[in-house]
């Protein structure tokens, strides 16, 4: 049987609803949680949401919250609970054998026995953000990708066993405090901590089927056709789950200056969009617009337009001070 | 056919002839070629220093625009981009060689690598983790210096000479003719932290976790050495296979290397590694009978003199307005 596991704030409490609805639909026996990296505004009582919810309060004592939440952003907060989460869904649902993470932007298009039928061999499942180079100049490049993991943190699949029991212990010792985005100091999220985890752990499999974990990242490799109400990822088969973070909203996640995707010139990603927004709209209430309790760093300022093409020439003008050759005057 | 080869400077001579010692006793089967990235006319070597093994000289195998990566690298960045071009150089010249083995030259073999000839009869790239488990402190070098510069050490790769491997080794030579520098903070970390890539974008990738190869100062927490009937073993149970000297000083015997803060040879310090000691003492000695003393000081004739940024205040005020514009455009509104 399979648990699987959203993190979130309440600000994306529609969102975790529709990947638990998506779920629901297509493996109807599977456990789904909400791990809450917040508190609920005082309108909503748990039991009024679809799915239970795991609450940040329950796992960590007032004064570690408050300690962590002062030095983190909203996003980088999630990121250090998530192992936390993780693992208190592990522990709490001992029957299931199949501990699953995805983020709550992803949707769910195909049962879940996939995943346990690549558990039959493997302990864990990463996926990738690139399956192949990138064959232009466009961002993100390798480089960023360096900086932020290469795998994909949004999804992450677990077998019961004491491989993953020491995964999880080991991850939430280096994450909780070390979530913080820093990439002078090699610090992402959660996310990079898994660049480890094929060194460190046996039976990892890196999954290299472009129908898994499509998202703005890797659609310019991957071409979507609907048929009969399925999505199909171009001759590789039927899409398995989408992640529609920077989809969405151009401002969340990793690569709100990607520039390779344009999504106006792809039907196929509009035609999805379009499907996903209205599963998302049956799930939206006011109350959850709510500012994040934890992470009280500010998220850091998005420049667009004018102000963005200003910076990048002006950093490239410091640049350029920095090491153009004066010869030696005497 | 198996051929290994090094990558290296003529300075760097008393290592490659070590770790071709090393192979002629274990692997005598085995092609060694030393890649010299230096110029032997200008060196001018008498004969008691030319090495008993083939040297490749890297102005010979014809680097695309190989003057322009020479004005672009410091001796370390040049030292490691030209490493997926000889091993292009090998596939195309050498069409015998069915494998091909990097090791870096301060690395020396103990024993046949009989199973890594059987992994790369099933896999076309064997790399080796810097570390096989969690490092048990934040002394240097621990995790996060793995993040910023590689998971995998670039010191040693296997390679089965096939459309994946070439495929990888097109790819790798892309990336180094540009981007083989040091810089943490852009991602980026010579020819090593580009390997991250190999397992998600290659399907025959081993990343194997012998306790026996690529034995080095950033593994020592987890390996722990002893020797029994003449052979060197890994906690007890791994025959040593081979030894990784990085950052390795033979006048200072004390210190395992100039890289590390987790372990020393002081038997007065706590963190004294004897077991460990007799296989650099070991290495000292090959060095030192390797003519090390007198290699060391021949300068690389690719090396250029540091560039000493002048002006710096100049420069500074000039940026001045320039940042506090930055700034006002990055502020929230």
């Amino acid at each position: 049987m399979i648990a699987l596991l959203t993190v979130c704030h309440t600000r994306q409490l529609a969102q975790a609803i529709t990947l638990g609805r998506s779920v629901q639909q297509v493996t109807p026996d599977a456990l789904f949680l909400i791990g809450l990296a917040d508190e609920l505004p005082a309108g909503i009582q748990p039991d009024s949401l679809p799915f239970p919810v795991i609450r940040a309060s329950e796992l960590l004592a007032a004064a570690e919250l408050s300690a962590l939440s002062a030095g983190y952003t909203p996003a980088e907060m999630a990121g250090a609970l998530k192992p936390l989460f993780l693992k208190a869904c592990y522990d709490r649902y001992p029957e299931h054998s199949t501990v699953v993470y995805a983020d709550p932007n992803t949707l769910f298009l195909q049962p879940l026995t996939a995943i346990e039928d690549k558990l039959t061999k493997a302990v864990f499942l990463l996926t990738p953000y690139l399956l192949q180079p990138p064959r232009d100049g466009k961002f993100p490049d390798e480089k960023h990708l360096q900086n932020i993991g290469l795998y994909n943190s949004d999804f992450l699949a677990l077998r019961r066993s004491k491989e993953a029991t020491r995964f999880l212990t080991w991850w939430d010792s280096r994450v909780r405090t070390r979530a913080h985005i820093n990439f002078c100091e090699g610090l992402c999220t959660d996310q990079i901590w898994l660049m480890h985890v094929p060194a460190f752990f046996d039976n990892v499999q890196i999954v290299q089927q472009p129908t898994w974990h499509a998202g703005l990242w890797n659609l310019h490799d991957r071409q979507l056709q609907s048929s009969q109400g399925n999505w199909q990822v171009g001759s590789d088969g039927p899409l398995f789950f989408v992640n529609m973070k920077g989809l969405t909203n151009p401002d969340d996640g990793f690569f709100p200056y990607q520039n390779r995707l344009s999504v106006n010139k792809r039907p196929d990603i509009q035609s999805i969009l379009r499907d996903y927004n209205q599963r998302l709209a049956i799930n939206l209430r006011p109350e959850f617009s709510q500012k994040p309790v934890y992470g009280q760093q500010p998220e850091p300022v998005l420049l667009r337009g004018w102000r963005k093409g200003a910076v990048d020439s002006l950093r490239k003008l410091t640049a350029f001070i920095d090491t153009f050759p004066i010869p030696v005057l005497r | 056919m198996t051929l290994a080869f090094t990558i290296c400077s003529v300075n760097y001579l008393a290592q490659a002839r070590t770790l071709g010692d090393s192979l002629r006793a274990t692997n005598p089967d085995w092609e060694y070629i030393i890649g010299l990235v230096d110029d032997l006319s200008a060196a001018n070597l008498p004969d008691e220093l030319r090495p008993p093994y083939p040297m490749l000289e890297v102005a010979a195998i014809n680097i695309p625009d190989f003057q322009a990566m020479c004005d672009r690298y410091d001796i370390t960045e040049l030292n490691t981009a030209v490493k997926p071009f000889f091993i292009d150089y090998f596939y195309a010249t050498k069409p015998e060689m069915t494998e091909i083995i990097y090791f870096d030259p301060d690395i020396i073999v103990f024993q046949p690598l009989v199973e890594l000839q059987e992994r790369l009869a099933k896999y076309s790239i064997v790399v080796t983790p810097h570390t096989c488990s969690p490092t048990p402190d934040w002394e240097r070098p621990n995790e996060l210096h793995h993040l910023n510069t590689g998971i995998f050490n670039l010191g040693f790769v296997g390679l089965r000479k096939d459309a994946e491997s070439q495929a990888f080794v097109n790819w790798w030579k892309e990336r180094l003719t540009y981007e083989c520098r040091i810089d943490l903070c852009a991602g980026l970390f010579v020819d090593q932290h580009w390997v991250n890539f190999a397992p998600a974008y290659y399907k025959s990738v081993f990343i194997d976790k012998n306790p026996g190869y690529n034995v080095a100062y950033w593994n020592l927490h987890e390996r722990y050495f002893s020797k029994h009937d003449n052979q060197w073993f890994v906690n007890e149970s791994h025959p040593l296979l081979f030894f990784h000297y990085s950052g390795y000083n033979p006048y200072k015997p004390n210190e395992v290397s100039k890289y590390q803060t987790r372990y020393t040879f002081d038997s007065h310090d706590d963190r004294n590694r004897p077991d460990a000691l007799p296989l650099f003492l070991y290495y000292r000695d090959q060095l030192l009978a390797n003519a090390n003393d007198t290699y060391r000081h021949y300068p690389c004739v690719y090396i250029k003199p540091p560039v000493v940024p002048r002006y710096k205040r100049v420069r500074k005020a000039l940026k001045a307005p320039l940042n506090r514009l930055i700034n006002l455009l990055e502020k929230r509104n």
